[in-house]
């Protein structure tokens, strides 16, 4: 079924939405801020999943989020304190709840007992300050605590002796017939029963209407009724909102039983006094009647009294009153009910009481005009209500992609029309460059706003690393501390979804190989508390994020052994500290030690620089001998546009991206020297830099021999600078990345490709790839 | 006639979708709103013949909104029912102390919803 499906989907996306608020909530519960709203969230997003758990039937994970609710309740009034063991039981709790969600939602079965243990604690807590009698179980327990006890009498088949109905329900007004009422089959066959209702004074406070009662039990069979006014005061004394009636109610039906009719009465229950009793099946209608409400209570006469003092203003006056207090919304069904009675004392079946209440006035002010009145329209300026307190939509990510690679696409077009406009066609149509310039604004506007619809704080990815770090610490028996900095840093949402496994991945290899254990920290004087420090901060036209620990700095002899060992390094290289560092991304570098429980689970850190590179980032290491790691993920603001500076090179356009360029230069040939490694060098400001001739690189021909020779000033990861030799700079502009991957092959040192505005196709010179390559080549 | 408005309150979206789903495919003209204040707000300008409330919600929960509704404006008359999945009577009866009609007790089922919703309105 698919709306079925639909709620479904609507409910694990909320899922995973409260599950990180829980981490996020739990974060800060742990660092000691344990205050009542924290409480809340907590509990309203358990009860919510529970919630939505309970409308599919997902039965297991009702079970223990209940259980676990309710302890969060007891906790919430302070019945069961919050200790660090009731915090680790909860975090743990999540986790269940996490998997339960899964599992419901991938359609997997899990253990039948699985979070039982956890369930069980729940309960015990639960259970500790409460009683053995607590109702944990998750069902849904019916009570009826009424001032007057249910009476049900059971009587013979014998026509019913007026004074014996008279005694039996006089019993049961003063004194619970509690053994009458257990033995009392349920389900009757046939029967004629009495209702006596009596609301208290506050009925209508809480907008519940005997009209409605009413309606609802003429459902359920043939039914009289009697209007009971002797409580209703003098005019003056009226009071709109108060009850003054009360009701005796006759229903015959041959399939009733106390519950439905007890049922009928759910909502007024505490807010009225019924008494409701089963009649001989073989009494008449009539009989019956009289002698329940003879023996009842010895209503008519008062009913009379208090008519008379009504009957005793004219008609017209009541009529008066009824209009007059039409704007203070009186309760009609409660007026109209009284004046029928007045008119007709007799019992009147609920048919003709219903028709002869529909004409008059009163009926017809039923509360919707009332609320109608609250309304003023002339205030409102939303035309729909749905539109109101709306602060936000849900959008498929799907649509939101196919906007943004339109607008990309709209800004290479525009560029091209850019483009177009040579210096002739600038001076003849003036109003047509205008227009461009203000096309190309507008462009830029628009881009940055669809971009903004789909960035998002990395908060969600940190948010889950607090509680990692925690588990890491346990697991290593480590002290670490988890800063965070920067998490409002917003990034396009399908780079987030790529950062979690990489950035869980960094940090566990802090925590594992970075952090040293207490003892060893206090020997070498640090802090017996190791910090890993995750910050976001936006430069330029990228996002970094930097995982970095105070720990020991990597052991280089080790993963150079280790580097030898495996091949990725040739026996006779001699890399600098740094491409040490750099090695442990290299593919096929995994130490022995380094698959731990932890770190290890068989991935080494070359799977996080894939991945990273797969959504256009890159990573660095950096470490220092004693002090500490820090890796630094340089990734694209966003994945689908890319600001870049256009150059030739060999005749060809190639595109280099902006957001790695430090400057451009433009030199002779003869300011380039050669090394004894055979590259070249550059003096840039008394800072040698390497040179990579893109003309040498791409095994290109240079289509000019000219002496002068446009440099490209990259800045590579670490501040690394690479001059990038062109042949020509053409200008910036923005490209739409076309993955090479995906429709050719992957090149080395080549990003991508991309369709420039005149409709040739660009390369997009991978800075780092480059710069890599060269490393490797001197590292052989 | 007119399709009768319903309000309903619930911070969760799987069940304020559930509940637009049973009740719009029932005939009911729906308004939404994900916390009481945002439910008084729709009050403000919106005129509606019941109100389906959450308990436990963030910003203003279900009891403050059903006293709040019935303090303000002519709301005396203006059914309420309380969502609710309290197995203890609690909640309930703080909700119908507050003011609360009557409750639809979750998970519930379309049917049912229906015919309380009919049990309170006019």
């Amino acid at each position: 079924m698919s709306d079925l499906d639909d709620f479904k989907a609507t409910y694990f996306d909320e899922c995973s939405e409260l599950l990180n608020e829980l981490e996020e909530q739990f974060a800060a519960i742990e660092a000691g801020e344990r205050d009542a709203d924290r409480l809340n969230a907590v509990f309203r997003a358990i009860h919510s999943i529970k919630g939505g758990a309970g409308a599919f039937g997902f039965s297991a994970m009702v079970g223990f989020a209940h259980a676990y609710e309710t302890l969060l309740d007891y906790v919430r009034d302070g019945r069961v304190e919050l200790t660090d063991d009731v915090v680790v039981l909860c975090i743990r709790a999540n986790d269940i709840i996490a998997d339960h969600v899964n599992a419901a939602q991938t359609g997997e079965a899990l253990a039948a007992d699985y979070g039982m243990e956890e369930k069980n604690r729940f309960d015990a807590l639960a259970r500790g300050d409460k009683g053995e009698d607590d109702d944990v179980g998750g069902e849904h327990v019916e009570e009826f605590d009424i001032e007057f006890v249910p009476v049900m009498v059971q009587l013979g088949s014998d026509a019913l002796d007026a004074d014996e109905a008279a005694m039996a329900l006089d019993a049961g007004d003063d004194s619970p017939v509690e053994d009458a009422f257990d033995a009392a089959p349920m389900q009757i066959e046939s029967g004629h029963w009495e209702i006596k209702f009596t609301p208290h004074r506050a009925l209508y406070a809480r907008a519940n209407d005997p009209l409605l009662l009413f309606r609802e039990l003429a459902a359920l069979g043939e039914m009289h009724v009697r209007a009971v006014i002797g409580e209703v005061p003098a005019l003056a004394d009226f009071e709109p909102f108060a009850v003054y009636c009360s009701w005796e109610i006759t229903l015959v039906s041959a399939t009733l039983n106390e519950a439905m009719i007890r049922e009928v009465f759910e909502f007024v229950d505490g807010d009225c006094d019924i008494v409701v009793a089963q009649l001989g099946a073989s009494a008449t209608l009539d009989d019956g009647a009289d002698a329940a409400i003879a023996a009842a209570d010895a209503v008519a006469p008062v009913a009379a009294n208090g008519a008379d003092d009504l009957l005793a203003l004219a008609d017209e006056e009541i009529a008066d009153l009824l209009d007059f207090d039409k704007e203070e919304a009186p309760q009609p069904s409660l007026a109209a009910t009284a004046q029928d009675s007045f008119e007709e004392p007799p019992a009147l079946s609920f048919a003709e009481l219903a028709e002869s209440m529909a004409p008059p006035p009163v009926v017809k002010t039923p509360p919707k005009p009332v609320v109608l009145a609250a309304a003023t329209p002339s205030d409102s300026e939303e035309s729909s209500g749905r539109a109101v307190g709306v602060q936000s939509i849900r959008v498929d990510l799907d649509k939101v992609d196919r906007v943004v690679n339109m607008v990309g696409e709209l800004v290479i077009t525009q560029s091209m029309l850019t483009q177009q406009m040579d210096e002739t066609l600038r001076v003849r149509y003036t109003e047509l460059v205008r227009g461009l310039e203000v096309l190309a604004q507008t462009t830029r506007g628009l881009q940055d706003s669809v971009m903004a619809i789909r960035a998002q704080p990395v908060k969600s990815v940190f948010s889950r690393m607090p509680r990692l770090v925690r588990e890491l610490a346990t697991k290593t028996d480590k002290k670490i501390k988890l800063e965070t900095i920067g998490e409002n840093t917003e990034i396009d949402k399908t780079v987030i979804e790529q950062l979690s496994d990489p950035l869980t991945h960094m940090i566990r290899n802090s925590a594992d190989h970075g952090i040293e254990t207490p003892d060893v920290r206090t020997a070498r004087g640090k802090n017996e508390t190791g910090t890993i420090r995750l910050s976001a901060e936006q430069a330029g036209g990228n996002i970094l994020i930097i995982v970095e620990d105070d720990g020991g700095g990597i052991n280089r002899e080790r993963v150079l052994q280790v580097a030898r060992d495996k091949g990725v390094v040739a026996p006779d290289a001699n890399p600098t500290e740094e491409q040490i560092d750099q090695l442990i991304f290299a593919p096929g570098f995994s130490t022995a030690s380094e698959v731990s429980d932890l770190s290890g689970r068989g991935v080494g850190m070359d799977v996080v620089l894939s991945n990273i590179k797969k959504i256009g980032g890159s990573v660095h290491v950096r470490s220092w001998t004693g002090k500490g790691t820090r890796m630094t993920l340089r990734l694209p603001l966003t994945l689908a546009v890319l600001d870049v500076m256009l150059v030739r090179v060999g005749g060809s356009p190639y595109v280099v991206p902006l957001s790695s360029i430090v400057e451009t230069i433009q030199c002779s040939r003869a300011s380039f020297e050669r090394v004894p490694s055979g590259g070249q060098v550059l003096q840039v400001r008394g800072e040698y830099v390497q040179v990579i001739d893109l003309v040498e690189r791409f095994d290109l021909v240079a289509d000019t021999a000219q002496e002068n020779r446009f440099v490209v000033l990259c800045e590579a990861e670490g501040s690394h600078k690479v001059a990038l030799v062109v042949d020509d700079i053409i200008g910036q502009q923005q490209v739409v990345i076309k993955s090479l991957e995906e429709n050719f092959q992957s090149v080395e040192g080549v990003a991508g490709g991309t369709i420039l505005g005149d409709g040739n196709v660009a390369l997009i010179v991978d800075v780092q790839g480059l710069k890599t390559s060269i490393i490797q080549k001197s590292a052989a | 006639m007119t399709a009768l408005r319903v309000l309903t309150v619930d911070d969760s979206r799987t069940i304020l979708a559930m509940l637009h789903h049973t009740l719009s495919n029932a005939g009911f003209e729906v308004l939404q709103a994900e916390d009481g204040q945002q439910g008084l707000d729709v009050l403000k300008t919106e005129a509606v013949d019941v109100i389906i409330t959450d308990i436990n919600m963030p910003i203003m929960d279900g009891i403050e909104f059903i006293r709040n509704v019935r303090a303000t404006g002519n709301h005396q008359s203006l059914p309420i029912l309380i969502l609710t999945t309290e197995t203890s009577q609690d909640k309930r009866d703080q909700g119908k102390a507050a003011g609360g009609t009557g409750w639809i007790v979750k998970p519930f089922d379309p049917e049912k919803l229906i015919s309380v919703i009919h049990r309170v309105v006019h």
